[in-house]
């Protein structure tokens, strides 16, 4: 479950992110617009005027993916609401077509995870375990989780990007203190990778063995 | 505005639209990321908000084709004009 919780949390974030370049190609739009309005002072040319109604119709359209990318976001923060509450730490709020802080972050976070690998999804998954807050949970139960993160037969699909960008250096801020929500995620990490180690030695003692006995 | 400040102007608008178009494609493969993630997360699931949010995901991909093909358009009709003003 707690698997699900936490791609459901990436699953927002996405949704989120996408939001913010849907308002872009709006801003885009806005201003060729303006720049056919402009061009078009003094003429009432049936071209002109078709590329600035279309241009329009643009602008228009990427507002509503946004709207329709947020309205997504709601679904799955109502879902999540649900099946785990309390995972959900900012309510789900959004300040319609006006990106939020949050979601500027995320967008630009992404930009930077461009060349993300399982690396960035535990990132992020670590940062998703820290909006879960759950005290409760063991650390076992969170190393089981990156597990299945890692063992997921398709790979996170969230964990790779297709953006055209040029990912700028990933550039991870060293906090000396360390909370316990972090403690847990560091914990989480290294349960994942004594996991790794353990399948790989008993495929090598496997061999060994297989080996051993077919002499 | 004379002729070539005319011509400026559209051309710029031309690299705007040209730049929207840009956008919206990565705006369609997040899309794409985001329905491959979603399904994997959500796949089986009659939950009401969960049919609603996979709705809408599926339907991003032909919203913003159709976002693509107006700014098309409006190049096409913008270098229209450029020409017809020669």
């Amino acid at each position: 479950m707690s698997a699900v919780v936490a791609q459901l949390l990436e699953l927002r974030e996405r949704l989120a992110a996408t939001a913010v370049i849907a308002m872009r190609a709006k801003a885009d739009a806005e201003h060729g617009h303006d720049q056919y309005a402009e061009a078009a002072r003094g003429t009432t040319h049936p071209r002109l005027q078709q590329a600035m109604a279309d241009m329009r119709i643009v602008g228009d359209k990427s507002a509503r993916i946004a709207r329709l990318l947020n309205k997504a976001r709601d679904h799955v923060t109502a879902y999540l609401n649900r099946i785990a509450p309390g995972a959900v730490r900012d309510g789900g709020s959004h300040a319609g077509a006006m990106p939020t802080g949050e979601q500027l972050l995320a967008d630009a976070e992404r930009r930077a995870n461009a060349k993300a690998s399982v690396g960035s999804f535990l990132r992020r998954a670590v940062k998703n375990v820290e909006n879960i807050q759950d005290s409760t949970k063991t650390a076992t139960e969170l190393g089981e989780m990156g597990v299945k993160i890692l063992r997921s037969p398709s790979g996170p699909k969230g964990a790779q990007s297709t953006s055209t960008t040029t990912p700028s250096s990933v550039t991870t801020v060293s906090r000396p203190k360390m909370d316990v929500p972090e403690a847990a995620a560091q914990i989480a990490v290294l349960g994942i990778m004594t996991a790794v180690a353990i399948h790989k030695t008993s495929q090598v003692l496997g061999r060994t063995i297989a080996r051993w006995r077919n002499r | 505005m004379n002729v070539n400040e005319v011509k400026r102007t559209i051309r710029s608008g031309n690299e705007a639209a040209a730049q929207a178009k840009t956008t919206l494609g990565q705006v369609a493969d997040e899309a794409t990321t985001t329905l491959d993630l979603a399904q994997l997360t959500l796949q089986g699931s009659h939950d009401d908000d969960v049919v609603a949010a996979l709705k809408i995901i599926k339907g991003l991909d032909g919203e913003v084709d159709r976002a693509i093909r107006r700014a098309e358009a409006a190049i096409e009709h913008a270098n229209a004009y450029l020409a017809a003003i020669g």
